[in-house]
């Protein structure tokens, strides 16, 4: 339904930027907006237009992919830099690093200089020194923060249920990741929570051992664990099916930070943004700064208030944890 | 044939008698004060009879009606406690269709303590399953087994589960019912007052002021005068009696007239001179023994009393009377911000624009009696009450309210003075005090019944919708005004005396200025500020519903009419007006006192009743101190009339500035602490009053 919704939203969007053009033409060009996705055009991308079409603001848009390839990145870079468009947004980390650059030891000719972007999707933009901070972002750039605060993460998990030891399985060589667990060990300090980390161990190649997620679990379960939690981690995304699911065999639940994780895998419960209102949040940056004529160095990266709580309902029910009656009446229940 | 009707207000000399008589008509013999006290008896006995009779009447159906509501009223609390309890059962629903277990709900105890919560009136939640077994409860399940229990069922699918079982207050269900009775005993008080006062108006009109109409046209008839018929075209016996005694009198007048010309022809064939000079004497000696007049030429009297202004009189007053309890609270429901005013002053900003208008218009329409009769006055006077109550109903801004009610004073200004010139019309100088008793009899029902009946309509109309009652109730005044006064009579009665001239000598005046400055101001700005003004902010805010606050503020009218003739009496018979001046001063500041010892209902209810005890105590003694001031003034030049001419326009001042100043307190304090200064202000006032009036100035009055 709410997919339904956004496409609706985008061919009208796209039906009146199209037709937008020839009237915007009289009374100046449209802007011209370049979106770089990593996989694919998604959720984000459909918010993005449909808050500019919704405020009337007429845009023409260039959308390039980069397929999680990140040789293409140059490429794309270079013809930004000849299209001179009026703005560029960037979902995800990578795609943005890789196209706006970080703010230090930046390399001259490797990144878009001189237009204005907006980020989406970047789990931690000044440790990914994307920007400096938030408030002011401290160069041309500006985004939205896409992270439920971990306090506000946690205190969804004791909202379904009390826990004492709660488990961690991340991947230690992703920055994301370790600046997570960082604060989630913060969070459980603050709430008497005993938090378990478990870093996935390295292979013969340095890189994280799959073969070993399972071991991971039936350990932590062991310890003691009685909630496993999944963060901002590429690796731990990727394989997140199988984390939860051993979680389940072993009797305990999953939480998932992130939208990602929780759909690829089979947590319980998550707390994650929509990406269609991180879009629409996208947006209005993009409006301030195109509308506005604000600089985008003086918008501060913004965040939403308010985040989805996901249950899944059969794992839940598998488990026998089931949701408490004032959740329910909160939470999104999916399958 | 006969002449057209002409009034005679009673017993008025009536220099131009009609061209026929030679001679001037002696006028009618005045009432006999114990005839005036017969009928008083018999409208006495009349209103006692049918309160009786209305209040048994009236007893019955209030009973009747309590018991229909009772039985109404319980499915409706239930029907409010079934839709909460829905939503609670849904919740309880849709967490079974997720396939949760019925026994295994986490969290219940919670969910149905936040149902309680929500709900005040319920007592006892608890989900027992089909087998009656109790699985979650929350609450206090009543001992007694009062109050109202549900048995709500949850469905899952088509399939009923388990059951909620929902407990609703006793308490609820009660405090329902006593607002109910207290409504019906409201509605049942005022429209016995009603009642009665339309009864002993309308005994007055049309029974007791006829009758003595005819009473004493028949004594000047036995004393043989028949120049006079009754001008009574009633379709009742009186009217048959008035048609009996004018063809009477009518026969009379023919049998002379014919008994003249009989003569005449007799005395005309009459040679003897000596016969002629008799026949003569006779027809002159029985001419001058009795007074006839031409057949058809008799006079008519048409029967007039102050009493006939009294029913559209009540009616207008009850019309206006209707927006007290709410006034307030309508223009702080429009406040938007408006110049630099505090809300608190902006909504108290009308009121008093309402009573500078009823100021400025009473000597244009004091002006404008010299021209226009009393009851054209009136209905001229409808015109911009009616426009104002409909206009600031209709309002959607304070700005639009604060015009049409400005508008609305204007009329109100000119019906008081067009009744109160249409009574001193009717009476001579001596009967004025009880015909103004019977005008102000007028106001005083209005004040008791219309904030109640106002505040009831309010709750369950809405103050626009009441406020076009008003605006309709003003209208049949005014058709009532139409019916029962007389079109022509009453110009030219210079109802405002003309002051402006001597004012400054007036406010020189110690005595003048000690009363109207430390007793008169404090009073109104009491009434004006307080009764007003801030009395039904206070009552709302305390969470009071309209018909409580209607009720509030009936009791000040009850206060008053039930104490303002013993006070009147007591001060009559202690012969010392100052002393009473100084206790009422001291009552009404303490009454004003009350609400700072605890904010409740309870205690202003108490302040509004000792504040209504000590206007009714001050009230007449102030007004025989500015009697006395008047005697003496006539040392000074002054009349006595403009005297107390000025003293109510002072108090008329003091009553339109109470709301701004009152407003203006209230924007930097509580309502309570806004009492406490004016009560004290008062006491302080009252404390200087006695000093300087009582203690020093004691017997200079009389100098």
């Amino acid at each position: 339904m709410k997919g339904l919704y956004a496409a609706l939203v985008l061919a009208a969007a796209l039906l009146v930027c199209t037709t937008g053009i020839a009237t915007a033409q009289s009374d100046g060009d449209p802007f011209h907006i370049y979106l770089v996705v990593w996989r694919g055009e998604t959720d984000v991308e459909h918010g993005f237009r449909a808050h500019l079409y919704e405020r009337g603001i007429p845009a023409v848009y260039t959308l390039r992919n980069i397929a999680q390839d990140r040789s293409r990145i140059p490429d794309i870079v270079a013809e930004i830099g000849a299209a001179k468009p009026d703005l560029v947004h960037t979902f995800g980390t990578s795609a943005t690093l890789g196209v706006l650059g970080p703010h230090t030891d930046a390399q001259p000719g490797a990144h878009v200089e001189g237009i204005p972007g907006v980020f989406s999707i970047v789990a931690y933009p000044i440790e990914a020194k994307i920007v400096e901070q938030f408030d002011p972002p401290g160069r041309p750039i500006t985004g939205t923060a896409f992270l439920a605060p971990i306090e506000n993460q946690l205190d969804a998990i004791l909202a379904y249920r009390s826990i004492d030891t709660l488990g961690v399985v991340y991947n230690s060589l992703e920055r994301n990741s370790t600046i997570n667990v960082n604060a989630l060990r913060a969070g459980c300090e603050a709430r008497n929570i005993k938090l378990i980390e478990s870093p996935v161990p390295l292979n013969a190649d340095g890189q994280p051992d799959a073969a070993r997620l399972e071991g991971l679990v039936d350990e932590l379960v062991r310890q003691g664990a009685d909630f496993l939690y999944m963060g901002p981690d590429s690796f731990v995304t990727v394989n997140s099916e199988r984390i939860s699911t051993r979680a389940i065999e072993r009797g305990i639940p999953t939480f998932a930070g992130t939208g990602a994780t929780f759909s690829r895998s089979r947590a319980m419960l998550g707390l994650v943004s929509r990406y269609y209102l991180i879009g629409k949040l996208a947006g209005a940056q993009a409006e301030r700064i195109l509308v506005g004529g604000e600089k985008p160095e003086e918008i501060p990266v913004a965040s939403l208030a308010r985040f989805a709580l996901l249950i899944r309902m059969p794992v839940a029910l598998e488990l026998g944890i089931y949701p408490p009656m004032g959740l329910l009446r909160i939470a999104q229940v999916v399958e | 044939m006969s002449t057209p009707p002409t009034t005679i207000p009673p017993a008025a000399q009536r220099s131009g008698a009609t061209d026929a008589q030679p001679r001037a008509i002696e006028p009618l013999p005045p009432v006999e004060s114990s005839e005036r006290n017969l009928f008083r008896g018999v409208v006495l006995r009349l209103a006692a009879l049918t309160a009786v009779l209305l209040l048994l009447s009236q007893g019955v159906v209030s009973y009747l009606m309590a018991t229909i509501f009772e039985d109404s009223l319980l499915p409706e609390i239930r029907r409010k406690a079934e839709v909460a309890g829905e939503l609670a059962t849904e919740q309880i629903a849709y967490a079974l269709s997720l396939g949760i277990p019925l026994d295994q709900l986490v969290a219940m105890d919670q969910f149905l303590q936040g149902v309680l919560d929500r709900n005040p009136d319920f007592t006892y939640l608890a989900v027992v399953g089909s087998d009656d077994a109790e699985l979650y409860a929350q609450g206090t399940r009543s001992e007694s087994g009062g109050g109202e229990s549900l048995l709500l069922p949850i469905v899952v699918g088509d399939r009923t589960v388990a059951f909620l079982q929902v407990g609703v207050h006793e308490g609820a269900v009660r405090s329902e019912l006593a607002e109910l009775r207290l409504d019906i005993a409201t509605v049942f008080l005022a429209t016995l007052l009603v009642g009665i006062e339309l009864l002993v108006a309308f005994v007055v009109v049309r029974i007791s002021g006829p009758i003595q109409l005819a009473d004493r046209l028949i004594l000047f008839s036995a004393k043989g005068n028949f120049l006079r018929r009754l001008g009574l075209r009633h379709k009742d016996e009186i009217g048959h009696f008035a048609g009996a005694y004018n063809s009477t009198v009518h026969g009379v007048n023919s049998a002379f007239a014919s008994l003249s010309e009989e003569a005449e022809d007799a005395r005309a064939v009459q040679l003897d001179r000596t016969v002629q000079q008799r026949i003569r004497d006779v027809v002159t000696a029985l001419g001058e023994r009795f007074r006839f007049t031409t057949p058809g030429t008799e006079e008519t009297l048409v029967p007039r009393s102050p009493m006939d202004v009294r029913i559209p009189l009540f009616l207008f007053m009850l019309s206006q009377e209707l927006s007290r309890p709410f006034l307030p609270l309508f223009f702080s429901d429009l406040y938007t911000p408006i110049a630099n005013l505090s809300r608190e002053l902006a909504i108290g900003l009308p009121i008093t624009t309402f009573m500078v208008m009823v100021l400025i218009s009473i000597p244009f329409a004091g002006a404008l009696s010299d021209r226009v009769a009393p009851r054209a006055m009136f209905v001229i006077g409808i015109v911009p009450s009616v426009a104002g109550h409909v206009g600031a109903a209709l309002s959607e801004t304070i700005v639009q309210a604060l015009l049409w009610w400005t508008l609305a004073g204007v009329g109100y200004g000119t019906i008081f003075i067009s009744a109160q010139a249409y009574v001193a019309h009717h009476t001579e100088q001596t009967s004025r005090a009880v015909g103004m008793t019977g005008f102000l009899g007028a106001v005083f029902a209005a004040f008791v019944c219309g904030p109640a009946i106002g505040g009831i309509l309010a709750d369950r109309l809405g103050f626009e919708a009441t406020l076009l009652v008003a605006a309709g109730l003003g209208m049949f005044s005014a058709a009532a005004a139409l019916i029962t006064v007389d079109p022509g009579s009453g110009h030219g009665f210079h109802a405002a005396t003309r002051v402006r001239r001597r004012w400054r000598r007036l406010i020189l005046h110690r005595e003048f200025l000690v009363l109207t400055l430390f007793s008169a101001l404090p009073a109104k700005l009491v009434l004006g500020g307080l009764f007003f003004y801030l009395i039904p902010l206070f009552l709302a805010d305390l969470g009071n519903n309209q018909s409580n606050i209607g009720r509030v503020m009936m009791v000040f009218g009850i206060a008053c009419v039930a104490i303002t003739p013993l006070a009147a009496r007591r001060a009559d018979q202690m012969g010392n007006p100052k002393a009473f001046v100084t206790l009422g001063g001291l009552v009404i500041g303490t009454g004003c006192l009350l609400p700072s010892i605890a904010g409740t209902t309870g205690l202003v209810l108490a302040s509004v009743a000792v504040m209504g005890a000590g206007h009714a105590l001050v009230t007449a003694p102030q007004l025989a101190v500015i009697q006395q001031v008047a005697e003496a003034g006539r040392h000074y030049g002054l009349g006595p009339g403009m005297i107390v001419g000025a003293f109510r326009t002072v108090e008329r001042i003091g009553t339109a500035a109470g709301a701004l100043v009152v407003g203006a307190v209230v924007t930097f304090v509580g309502y309570a602490e806004a009492m406490l200064a004016v009560g004290l202000l008062t006491i302080a006032g009252t404390v200087t009053y006695f000093f300087v009036a009582v203690l020093r100035g004691g017997r200079t009055v009389a100098v």
